[in-house]
C-alpha cells in the first residue's frame, strides 16, 4: 500500500542562503503527505558534521493530505562552509511493519559568516536611537557636541543640564535637547588572531566572539556615520581594511571577516603599532580585541600599547574567564582544592590588575565574559562618543 | 580491480591451507572419552562390539543419570565406566537400592568419591608416586585375578602410567577381592548388598580400545565382565561424558516442541529486525574533536605546582588579597584598620551576621600575623572566607 502512492511524499528544507556564527539558526522541513490514510513519519536530517549530532531524529503523524513543518535550531561555532547531506524520510502505515524511505534536499552547501544576526538586531535598535532604553544598560552621557539633532522626552540618565525649558513648558512634561553626535570619526577594529585567542567558551573561540562583535560595532558605527576599518594580524598583518562608510563598506567588512584564517601564532604588536603609524594618519577609535591572561603579558606590549594610545583613541578589549569562575564560585573541601581555588582567584584578580594598570596609563580598557562582548563594546563606543574623546 | 585481487588472494591462501590441513599426517585423538562410538586409542568402540557377546545380551547406552534411569530400567544391569565416580545422594540411594532389589552393577572409574564411597567404606590411591617403589618399579603393571578357580600367576600386563590405581580401603565384610596388581593392592571388588551385587574396579583404562586390543587383555575384562548375570545392561555414559544433548541453559526449551518453535520464531524475527533496522538512516559522521578550553587544567597544574611545595601562607595571602579586593570594589571599605569598626560596617553593608565577620577578620588577622601556618589553619580560613562570600 505505501509503494503504490508513487509520489507519496513531498518535502523540503527551508534553510537561509548563510548561516550566522554563534546564534541559533533556524530551520525547518516542511512535509506534505499525498497518501490517502494516515501515516507516521521518522525523519532523518543529514545535518553538517560540525555539529557532530547523531541523534537528530523527528517522529510525526500526518493525517492523510496534510502538511506539516519541523522547525529547530542549529548553533554553528566556527566559520566556513558547511555541508547540508539530504533529508530521510522513513514513512510507514498505522501498522509500522515496513517503512519506505524517501530522499530529498539533496546536498547543500551553506557559510557560516560572522554573527549577521547580532548585527542585525543591534542595527535596528542603533537606528531608532533606543539603545539606551531597551535591552542595554543605559548610559550616562555626559559629553556635548554642539550641532543640535532634536528634542526629546526626558528619560533617566540624561543629562539635566541639556533640558530645553522652553520645550518643557509647552508640553508640561520635561524635555532635553539632543546634540548630534560628532559624525565622520575613524572606527577601527583591531583583530589579535594570535594564540591568546585560541581559547574557546560555549565551544566558540575567542576569536570568533571578536569577529562577531568587529562585525556589530563596525556596523553601528557606520549607521551612527561614522566610518569603520579593520585590522587583523598575528605575527604579522594580517587584513587592513581602511575606514570608509560607503554602502559597500558593510559588505567587505563581513567577507573580509569571513575569510580570516590564522594559526595562532603569537601576535607581534610591534608590527602593528608601525603598520599603524604608517597607515592612519587621522585620530581614530582603536578597539583592540585581545586576550592577557597575566600581567606580565600586559607588561610586554604596553610600551606599544602607550604609544598607540599617543595618537588615537586605544581600547583594549579583553576577556573574563568565565571557565575559572565555575571553580572561584564552589566551595572548596580539601587542601588541595583550596589551593585550586587559590589560584583560579589570583588569576580572576590579575586580570582586574591588569586593568588597573591600563587605566593607571589612560588607557581605555573592557574587561567582558565573552558572551557579553558585542554589548559591551557597543556600550564603550557609545559612551565614547558621547564624551567627545575620539 | 584491486577488490578481485584481494579476492584471488584470499582464495590462494584458503586453498593452501586445505591442501596442508588434507595431507598433513593423521593425528590421534589422545583423550581419555570412553565413549562406545569412539575408536581413539582412549574411546570404548571395541568394548561395545564386545560387551554383547560377553553378557550374551544386547547393551543400551544412554547418558542420563541413574535417578533419571530409575523408572526405565526394571531388573536391568547396569554398567558405568568414568574417570572418578562420585554421585550425588539421590543417585547413591537410587543405585543402592536397585541393588539390593536384585540388580548388578559394574562400575570402573579411577577414584571413588562422595556419598557413594562412604555408604560401600570405599577409598582409592595412586600407587604410582607411594612408597619405595617410585623410583623402582618397572613401566609394566600386571594385574592377575585372585580367586582360587582362576591362576594367578596368568598376568595381564599394561602401561603402568595408565594402570595405577588401587582400593587402600574396603569394607572388609562384605567385599570380595576379586583382581590385584603387581604390588597386590586391589583393583577389583565385588560387594554383595541385598539381593544383589555391586562389581567396583579402579582400573577404567583397561577397558579403553588401546589396553583391550593388545595381546591377551580382553581376556581379563571378560572375565571381569563375566561377574556381571546374562542380563539385559544399561550403559550410562552420563558419569564421564555428562548428557550429549545440548549442555545450555535452553535445555529445557529446546527439548519441548512448542517452545523450540517459539524460540526459533524469535531468533528469526530478531534477525530480520536486525537487518531491516541496522541500515543505515543517515550518512556517517567523521568525529571532528571540538576545541578544549584548557584554563582548568592549567590552574590544576599551576595548583600542584604550589600545592608540592606546601607553602600555605602564600595561598592565605593570595585568598585575603583576592577577598580585600572584593571587599574594597563591592563595599567600597577601607581595610588598613582591620578592627571591631571594619566589622561592624562590613557587616552592616554585606548583610552577613556581625558574628561571621568578626570570626572572619579575627582570622585574617591571625593567619597575617604569622610567618608560616599549617594546613589545618589554611582550612579554617577559607572556611570563614567562604562562609563571608555564601551569605552575601
Amino acid at each position: 500500500m505505501l509503494f503504490r502512492v508513487k509520489r507519496g511524499l513531498h518535502g523540503e528544507r527551508l534553510l537561509a542562503d548563510k548561516l550566522s556564527n554563534g546564534d541559533e539558526n533556524e530551520i525547518s522541513i516542511y512535509l506534505e503527505s499525498f497518501y490517502t490514510f494516515p501515516i507516521s513519519l521518522r525523519v532523518f536530517d543529514e545535518i553538517p558534521h560540525q555539529f557532530q549530532r547523531r541523534d537528530l531524529e523527528f517522529t510525526l503523524h500526518l493525517a492523510a493530505g496534510n502538511q506539516k513543518v519541523i522547525t529547530y535550531s542549529l548553533r554553528p561555532v566556527k566559520r566556513g562552509e558547511y555541508y547540508f547531506g539530504s533529508v530521510n524520510v522513513l514513512v510507514s502505515s498505522s501498522l509500522k511493519l515496513i517503512s519506505r524511505r524517501f530522499r530529498f534536499s539533496n546536498d547543500k552547501m551553506v557559510p557560516v559568516y560572522p554573527s549577521y544576526i547580532q548585527m542585525r538586531k543591534y542595527e535596528l535598535l542603533a537606528i531608532s536611537h533606543r539603545l539606551t532604553d531597551s535591552g542595554i544598560k543605559k548610559i550616562r552621557r555626559i559629553g556635548h557636541n554642539q550641532e543640535f539633532e532634536l528634542i526629546k522626552d526626558y528619560v533617566s540618565g540624561d543629562d539635566f543640564r541639556t533640558v530645553n525649558w522652553k520645550a518643557t513648558a509647552r508640553r508640561s512634561k520635561l524635555m532635553v535637547n539632543q546634540y548630534q553626535d560628532e559624525r565622520s570619526q575613524q572606527v577601527y577594529s583591531l583583530i589579535d588572531k594570535g594564540r591568546v585567542m585560541q581559547m574557546p567558551f560555549a565551544g566558540m573561540s575567542l576569536l570568533d566572539y571578536a569577529i562577531n562583535a568587529a562585525l556589530v560595532i563596525s556596523n553601528i558605527a557606520i549607521k551612527k556615520s561614522d566610518k569603520a576599518g579593520l585590522i587583523t594580524f598575528q605575527d604579522r598583518i594580517g587584513n587592513i581594511l581602511p575606514a570608509g562608510r560607503i554602502n559597500k563598506q558593510m559588505a567587505t567588512i563581513q567577507e573580509v571577516l569571513y575569510n580570516q584564517k590564522t594559526a595562532f601564532l603569537e601576535s607581534d604588536y610591534s608590527v602593528l603599532y608601525s603598520t599603524i603609524r604608517r597607515n592612519l594618519s587621522q585620530r581614530s577609535l582603536l578597539l583592540l580585541f585581545t586576550n592577557f591572561e597575566s600581567i606580565h603579558s600586559l607588561h610586554r606590549q604596553l610600551p606599544y600599547l602607550l604609544k598607540l594610545n599617543n595618537m588615537h583613541l586605544l581600547v583594549v578589549i579583553f576577556f573574563e574567564n568565565t571557565e575559572l569562575q565555575k571553580v572561584t564560585e564552589y566551595p572548596a573541601n580539601t587542601v588541595k582544592e583550596i589551593y585550586y581555588k587559590a589560584i583560579a582567584e589570583r588569576f580572576s584578580y590579575e586580570k582586574k590588575l591588569i586593568v588597573r594598570e591600563l587605566q593607571k596609563h589612560g588607557i581605555q580598557c573592557i574587561l567582558t565574559s565573552p558572551e557579553k562582548l558585542t554589548i559591551n563594546t557597543i556600550n564603550k563606543y557609545l559612551e565614547l562618543k558621547a564624551r567627545n574623546l575620539i | 580491480m584491486k577488490d578481485t585481487r584481494y579476492i584471488v588472494y584470499i582464495g590462494l591462501l584458503a586453498g593452501l591451507l586445505l591442501l596442508l590441513v588434507l595431507t598433513k599426517d593423521k593425528q590421534y585423538d589422545w583423550r581419555v572419552t570412553y565413549a562406545h562410538e569412539d575408536k581413539n586409542p582412549y574411546g570404548t568402540y571395541a568394548l561395545n562390539k564386545l560387551l554383547p557377546s560377553v553378557i550374551k545380551d544386547s547393551v543400551k547406552n544412554s547418558y542420563q543419570t541413574i535417578y533419571e534411569l530409575k523408572d526405565s530400567i526394571s531388573r536391568e544391569n547396569i554398567f558405568v565406566l568414568s574417570g572418578s565416580f562420585g554421585p550425588g545422594k539421590e543417585d547413591t540411594e537410587t543405585l543402592l537400592n536397585h541393588v539390593e532389589a536384585g540388580s548388578h552393577v559394574f562400575i570402573s572409574a579411577d577414584y571413588f568419591y562422595g556419598s557413594f564411597a562412604d555408604t560401600l567404606g570405599l577409598e582409592t590411591s595412586d600407587s604410582f608416586f607411594e612408597g619405595e617403589s617410585a623410583f623402582t618399579q618397572t613401566d609394566t603393571a600386571k594385574l592377575h585375578f585372585v580367586s582360587p578357580v582362576m591362576d594367578s600367576t596368568n598376568v595381564f600386563p599394561y602401561k603402568r602410567n595408565n594402570i595405577h590405581n588401587y582400593f587402600n580401603r574396603l569394607d572388609s565384610i562384605s567385599a570380595t577381592v576379586i583382581a590385584k596388581n603387581d604390588f597386590y593392592q586391589p583393583v577389583s571388588i565385588r560387594i554383595v548388598k541385598g539381593k544383589g551385587s555391586i562389581i567396583l574396579n579402579c582400573t577404567p583404562m583397561i577397558f579403553t580400545n588401546i589396553y583391550l586390543l593388545n595381546e591377551q587383555n580382553h581376556h581379563f575384562v571378560s572375565t571381569l565382565l563375566s561377574y556381571l548375570p546374562k542380563k539385559t545392561t544399561r550403559r550410562t555414559e552420563y558419569y564421564h561424558l555428562g548428557r550429549m544433548e545440548a549442555a545450555t541453559p535452553l535445555r529445557f526449551i529446546l527439548t519441548t516442541e512448542p517452545l523450540r518453535w517459539a524460540y526459533y520464531i524469535s531468533i528469526i524475527a530478531l534477525l530480520v529486525f536486525m537487518i531491516f533496522e541496522a541500515k543505515r538512516k543517515q550518512r556517517i559522521i567523521p568525529i571532528i574533536k571540538p576545541l578544549a578550553n584548557t584554563s582548568l587544567e592549567f590552574v590544576a597544574t599551576i595548583g600542584s605546582l604550589y600545592y608540592e611545595r606546601g607553602d600555605h601562607k602564600n595561598i592565605a595571602e593570595k585568598k585575603i588579597q583576592f577577598l580585600f579586593d572584593q571587599i574594597r570594589t563591592h563595599y567600597l571599605l577601607n581595610l588598613h584598620q582591620r578592627d571591631e569598626g571594619l566589622a561592624f560596617a562590613l557587616a552592616k553593608k554585606s548583610g552577613v551576621p556581625e558574628q561571621t565577620v568578626r570570626n572572619l577578620i579575627t582570622i585574617i588577622n591571625q593567619v597575617s600575623a604569622k610567618e608560616k601556618i599549617s594546613a589545618s589553619e589554611l582550612t579554617d580560613l577559607n572556611k570563614a572566607i567562604e562562609k563571608f562570600q555564601l551569605k552575601k
